[in-house]
């Protein structure tokens, strides 16, 4: 941790609310690309910026220095959107019993030719079990390694490597008509 | 392609295997020319996503953010300081008193603000603090503790955001909110089945059965699903719980979680779940399945005089 951003957060530790600015232009550009990549939707990621950064300053008095103010962030970041994403979920479950559609076969087989790749990756990643997004973004998007990912969210290294996998499969499943040039 | 040569292939990709498994994957990789089909395959899928996914964010778009977070903060701050006693003080402080009204002010003043002061318990305050931290969606990386305490035999311990420690057995509200909290929220399945096994011991009231329901539609692993809903066998089937089995019999995975969902259909039968067991008795890849599918539609039929259409 650079000595400066070590400076700021102290600071922001006894109630600075200009060191957590400080805090929060130095660190909120990463989090704002990780809050798009996650959400794939501008407003939802602004809305998840804005939730990361507010209970960030409620509770860095509890932030204990012994990981990197980005690691403590980007929990923060993963934990609610996974818990926004299972109150998502919560919400249909409630809806009435209707179509029982699995979001994965929503995904054309075989995808037209003019389809733009990135509409593609985007319904791959929407059909993703979310801890298998999470951790595919984290690793291939956000360039972490296997360790930081696993203190992130709280999983094996093991399982992490599984839901890699299964998330690269699934990519590759879905992309085979898209050759890379 | 075997299961684990595709997985190697798709984690040297990645970069994520170690020294060790890298260098044998690479000495297979040079004489095996399927698994070089597959190592493109998964190179070529990467940098489609490298290609097609690199938000841009403008400053303009960040300071506005960054405005709207010091506005929001900037309230939290200004809530703070206007606490309604302290106007009350200030504007009462403000006026000028004669000193036979002052004195037995000053003297109730000693005795509210000594009782304010007096040390709150401990488990109090830790009680607010994880409500709050369950609001705000942070109480993560609890670990559970069984000791040898027989009337407060659960300790949860929080590590990661805070440090706070909590006591109690399974009838205290805050230790079985804490234990739904962890069974719908926390990512590792050891903890999730613990909480379960857990809650085994006592009888739920509407909360927590409705936390057991969200548990068997929506857990990803299917230990956990099995075990809640066996645990919903010993509950009273209404119509939600009736609906979430229907769903979890149509719909889930693990044929174990649907024989156990369909026990509590078969307790319960209501024709409303007749067009559902009309799709199980034909579709559902288990033969046994079908066939307590089958019978409880004979069932209806006999009750029912041959009809099985449900009433409308």
């Amino acid at each position: 941790m650079k000595p400066e951003v070590q400076h700021l957060i102290l600071d922001a530790k006894t109630g600075n609310a200009e060191a957590f600015h400080a805090l929060v232009a130095y660190h909120d550009e990463k989090m704002m690309t990780l809050a798009l990549q996650l959400t794939r939707h501008q407003q939802d990621a602004e809305d998840l910026y804005q939730e990361v950064f507010l209970k960030a300053y409620r509770y860095i008095g509890s932030f204990r220095m012994e990981s990197s103010f980005y690691t403590w962030l980007y929990r923060i970041m993963v934990n609610s959107f996974l818990s926004n994403q299972r109150k998502e979920e919560k919400i249909k479950i409630q809806e009435p019993l209707g179509e029982f559609n699995n979001p994965i076969d929503s995904i054309p087989a075989d995808a037209p030719q003019d389809t733009d790749v990135s509409d593609q990756i985007n319904l791959i990643l929407k059909a993703l079990p979310k801890q298998q997004k999470t951790v595919f973004i984290l690793k291939h998007f956000q360039g972490l390694k296997i360790r930081e990912i696993s203190d992130i969210m709280d999983i094996s290294s093991g399982t992490i490597k599984k839901y890699l996998f299964r998330a690269m499969e699934k990519m590759r499943t879905g992309l085979k008509d898209y050759k890379y040039k | 392609m075997t299961f684990s040569k595709k997985e190697k292939a798709a984690l040297y990709v990645l970069n994520v295997l170690d020294s060790n498994d890298n260098a044998i994957f690479e000495k297979e990789l040079a004489v095996d020319k399927e698994l070089q089909k597959w190592v493109l395959g998964y190179e070529s899928t990467l940098k489609n996503t490298d290609h097609s996914f690199t938000p841009g964010i403008s400053q303009k778009q960040l300071q506005s953010q960054r405005m709207d977070l010091r506005n929001k903060i900037d309230s939290e701050l200004n809530k703070k300081s206007k606490k309604p006693e302290t106007l009350f003080f200030r504007s009462f402080s403000s006026m000028r008193q004669p000193t036979w009204v002052m004195l037995p002010l000053i003297i109730i003043a000693f005795f509210i603000g000594k009782s304010l002061n007096a040390p709150k318990s401990n488990n109090n305050s830790k009680s607010v603090d994880i409500i709050q931290l369950m609001d705000q969606g942070l109480l993560t990386h609890i670990d559970i503790q069984l000791n040898n305490d027989e009337s407060n035999p659960i300790q949860l311990a929080l590590h990661s955001t805070n440090e706070i420690e909590y006591s109690g057995n399974l009838k205290d509200e805050l230790i079985q909110n804490m234990l739904f909290y962890l069974l719908l929220n926390d990512q590792n399945t050891g903890k999730r089945l613990k909480v379960v096994k857990l809650l085994e011991h006592i009888q739920l009231h509407e909360k927590g059965r409705n936390v057991l329901i969200s548990s068997m539609l929506s857990d990803p692993n299917p230990g956990v699903r099995l075990k809640s809903t066996k645990m919903l066998q010993s509950y009273v089937a209404d119509k939600l719980l009736i609906d979430a089995c229907v769903k979890t019999i149509l719909e889930d995975e693990n044929s174990a979680v649907r024989l156990s969902a369909m026990d509590i259909l078969e307790s319960h039968p209501t024709p409303d779940m007749i067009p559902a067991l009309q799709v199980i008795r034909i579709m559902d890849e288990n033969p046994y399945i079908q066939s307590r599918a089958e019978s409880m539609l004979v069932e209806f039929e006999d009750l029912n005089n041959g009809k099985i259409e449900p009433e409308i």
